[in-house]
C-alpha cells in the first residue's frame, strides 16, 4: 500500500460520517434491509440453500434407498419420516433435500447462463445500433413471441434431456426478455461522457461493452435475475411434472409432485411437501425481486436512509 | 381506425413467418431426423423400411428444399401426418384446438372478473386487513405452480369431498342428456382446470389493478370531483374505473403466452382433450409432425392475441390515435 493511503482513506470516511453521506450501494443495503419481507425471504432461501449443500449430512436416509418395500411405503409423516415415504418406501425428507440440490442448482445455472447471453446480446446490439440493432432486435421480437413454455417441449422434444441440457434449454428460452431490457439501458449509458471518453482513448468495442456498459446496467440485471430464477424453477418443476425434465429416479422437486400424483386420495403427503416447498422458493424468490427493485431504484429516494 | 387494423395485420406477418422459420430449424438442430428420433426406441427396424418411410416424407431431400416444401404446405393448412396417430395433423388440430381455446377463454374471464374486482376492493379499502389479505394471496396464489394447485385441488375438491370431476371434458353419460344437461355437465367439468389455469392470471391482474386504481384515484381530475361533493364508491365507479381498466387490456395480451403454456400442465392433469396435452404426448412420443404444428399454432395464436390486445386499447383509450403514437 501506498504511504499515506491509509491516511486518506479514514479522512475519506471521517469526512463521510460528517456530513452523513453513504455511497449509493450503501443506501440500497440499508433499504434492503428495512424491507421486512424481502430481507426475511432473503432468510428462507438461504437456509434452503445451505439446506440443498449440506443434503449429504442432513438427510436421514439415502434417497434411492429401496429398503423392504411393502413394509416401509406410503408411511404418513412421522418423526422418523417428516415427510412420510413414497410408494417404494423412500424417505420423501431425504429426497427432498436433495431434489432441493436439482431445483435450485437448475434454477440457478439457468438464470445465470440466460442472463450473461441476454446481457451480451442487448449491449452489442444496442452499442452498434443501426442495421445491426434492427436485425438483431428483429430476432428478439421473434424468439418473444413465441409462448416459451412450447418452445422448451419443442427444444427438450428433439433433444434428449440430461440436466446439462434441460438448463441449456430454459437459458435459450428465457433471454430474450433480458436482451431487450439491457438494450434499452445501454442506449442511454453510451451517450454518457464516461463512454465517450472510453471511445475517444480508443478502447476497443468489447472493452467498451464488457468493461464500462453492462457493469453500469448490472443493478437493474439482479431485479430480473432474481425474478428469472422464480421463472426457471417454475419451468423446471413444470417440464419435469410432465415426465420431460429431470427423469427419477434423480430426485427434483417437479417430479416428486408427480410421483405422488396417482396416490393422491391414499397417501397426499408425496404431492404435498416437495410442492409445498417450491410455492415457498418461488414467493421467496418474487419478494426478494421487490425488495431489490425498491431497493435499488435511485429515484425513489428515501429521506430515512439518505 | 380499419387502416391502423390493417396495417397491424401487415406487421404480423414478417413475425408469424419469422416463427415458422424459427420452429423449423430449432426442430432440425437435433443431430438426426426425425424418422431416426422416433424409431429410437425400436432399433431394429429394417433399414430398408427407415429409409422407405424417409422418402414417403419426404426427408431424404435437402434441409432448404424439406424446409421450402414443408412451409408451402403449411401454408396450406396441410401439416402433415402424424406418427404416433396416424390421422392427418390438421384433424387432430381442428379436434383439440376448440378445448384448449375453450378452456383459455374461460380462464381469461375468471382472471379479469375475480382479478378487477379483488384488485378494486384491495386500491379502494388500502390499508385494511383486508387489503392485506388480497395481497398476500394474490402473491402465494401467482407464485404458486400450476400442477400442484391443481393436484391440491382436486385432493380437497374431489377426492375429499366429490363435488367435482376430476377428468375429462365431459361424463361418460353425456351423450344420453338433455341440452341443458350437457350444458351443464360441460360447465361443471370446467370448474376445476379452469380454476387452476384461471387464478394466477388473477392474482397479477388484481396487483396491477390495485396499483393502477391507486394512480389514477391521485389524479387531479378525482379531487375536482371529490370537491364537487362525489364520495367514496361513486367515485371510483364513475370516474376512475375505466381509466384504471384502460392498460388491463395489454396485460392480457400478454397474457395469452403464459395461459398457453400453463394449458398444457392443466390439459395432461385433468386429461383434458386439447392441444396441450396433444403436445405433451407429442413430445414424450417423439411425435415429430405434431410438434411442429402446435408449436407453430402456439405462436400464431400468440401474435394474433397481441393483435386484438393493441387493436383492443386503440378502440377503448381515446388518447391513443391509429398511428400508433399517443396524442
Amino acid at each position: 500500500m501506498a504511504p499515506g493511503a491509509e491516511r486518506v482513506r479514514s479522512v475519506d470516511s471521517g469526512a463521510r460520517e460528517r456530513i452523513g453521506a453513504r455511497s449509493p450501494w450503501e443506501v440500497s443495503v440499508r433499504r434492503f434491509r428495512a424491507n421486512r419481507l424481502a430481507l426475511w425471504s432473503l432468510y428462507v432461501l438461504a437456509i434452503l440453500v445451505l439446506a440443498a449443500l449440506l443434503a449429504p449430512l442432513l438427510a436421514p436416509h439415502d434417497p434411492l434407498a429401496i429398503g423392504d418395500v411393502m413394509a416401509t411405503r406410503f408411511q404418513p409423516p412421522s418423526w422418523a419420516h417428516p415427510f412420510g415415504t413414497d410408494e417404494f418406501g423412500r424417505d420423501l425428507f431425504s429426497r427432498a433435500l436433495y431434489g432441493a440440490r436439482v431445483s435450485l442448482s437448475v434454477g440457478i445455472l439457468a438464470m445465470l447462463l440466460a442472463t450473461s447471453i441476454g446481457s451480451l446480446y442487448g449491449a452489442v446490439s444496442g452499442y452498434f445500433g443501426g442495421i445491426v440493432d434492427g436485425v438483431m432486435m428483429r430476432i428478439v421480437d421473434v424468439w418473444i413471441a413465441f409462448p416459451a413454455f412450447y418452445l422448451m417441449l419443442l427444444l427438450v422434444g428433439v433433444f434428449e434431456a440430461s440436466v446439462p441440457v434441460l438448463i441449456l434449454i430454459l437459458a435459450l428460452t428465457a433471454w430474450p426478455p433480458t436482451a431487450r431490457f439491457i438494450r434499452g439501458e445501454i442506449l442511454s449509458l453510451r451517450e454518457r461522457d464516461y463512454v465517450e471518453a472510453a471511445r475517444a482513448m480508443g478502447l476497443p468495442a468489447h472493452r467498451i461493452i464488457l468493461r464500462h456498459l453492462i457493469p453500469g446496467a448490472l443493478s437493474p440485471v439482479l431485479v430480473t435475475g432474481a425474478l428469472a430464477v422464480a421463472g426457471m424453477i417454475g419451468a423446471e418443476a413444470g417440464l419435469s411434472f410432465l415426465g420431460l425434465g429431470i427423469s427419477p429416479p434423480t430426485p427434483s422437486w417437479g417430479n416428486m409432485v408427480a410421483a405422488g400424483k396417482d396416490a393422491l386420495a391414499s397417501a397426499w403427503w408425496i404431492s404435498f411437501f416437495p410442492g409445498a416447498l417450491l410455492t415457498i422458493t418461488l414467493i421467496a424468490f418474487s419478494l426478494v425481486a421487490d425488495g431489490l427493485r425498491d431497493a435499488l431504484d435511485p429515484k425513489a429516494l428515501d429521506q430515512k436512509f439518505v | 381506425m380499419l387502416k391502423y387494423i390493417v396495417r397491424r395485420l401487415i406487421l404480423a406477418v414478417p413475425l408469424i413467418f419469422g416463427i415458422v422459420t424459427a420452429t423449423f430449424f430449432l426442430a432440425h438442430l437435433a443431430p438426426g431426423d426425425p424418422v431416426d428420433l422416433y424409431l429410437q426406441p425400436q432399433r431394429q427396424v429394417d433399414p430398408a423400411v427407415i429409409e422407405r418411410v424417409r422418402q414417403e416424407r419426404g426427408l431424404d431431400q435437402p434441409l432448404h428444399i424439406q424446409y421450402v416444401n414443408w412451409l408451402s404446405s403449411s401454408a396450406r393448412g396441410d401439416f402433415g401426418e402424424s406418427f404416433l396417430l396416424h390421422r392427418p395433423v390438421r384433424d387432430v388440430l381442428a379436434e383439440t384446438v376448440p378445448y384448449t381455446l375453450l378452456l383459455i377463454l374461460a380462464a381469461l374471464l375468471v382472471d379479469a372478473l375475480l382479478g378487477i374486482s379483488l384488485g378494486v376492493v384491495s386500491a379502494v379499502k388500502r390499508g385494511t386487513k383486508l387489503d392485506r389479505a388480497v395481497t398476500l394471496g394474490s402473491l402465494v396464489l401467482y407464485a404458486m405452480p400450476g400442477f400442484w394447485l391443481a393436484l391440491m385441488l382436486i385432493l380437497l375438491f374431489s377426492v375429499q369431498l366429490g363435488w367435482f370431476p376430476t377428468s375429462q371434458a365431459t361424463s361418460l353419460d353425456y351423450a344420453d342428456l338433455g341440452a341443458f344437461g350437457k350444458l351443464l355437465d360441460r360447465l361443471w367439468h370446467l370448474v376445476l382446470p379452469v380454476t387452476v389455469l384461471g387464478v394466477a392470471g388473477a392474482a397479477a391482474t388484481a396487483r396491477y389493478m390495485r396499483g393502477r386504481l391507486l394512480d389514477v384515484l391521485g389524479e387531479e381530475y378525482i379531487t375536482a370531483a371529490r370537491a364537487r361533493g362525489f364520495r367514496g364508491w361513486t367515485i371510483v365507479r364513475r370516474h376512475a374505473l375505466k381509466n384504471a381498466m384502460i392498460p388491463i387490456i395489454t396485460i392480457y395480451g400478454m397474457s395469452l403466452p403464459l395461459m398457453l403454456g400453463g394449458a398444457t400442465i392443466v390439459e395432461t392433469i385433468f386429461a383434458w382433450p386439447g392441444m396441450g396435452r396433444l403436445t405433451v404426448d407429442a413430445v414424450l412420443g417423439r411425435d415429430y409432425p405434431v410438434i411442429l404444428a402446435t408449436t407453430m399454432v402456439a405462436a400464431v395464436l400468440t401474435v394474433l392475441g397481441s393483435l386484438l390486445a393493441d387493436v383492443g386499447y386503440a378502440v377503448v383509450d381515446p388518447r391513443v390515435s391509429y398511428d400508433g403514437s399517443r396524442r
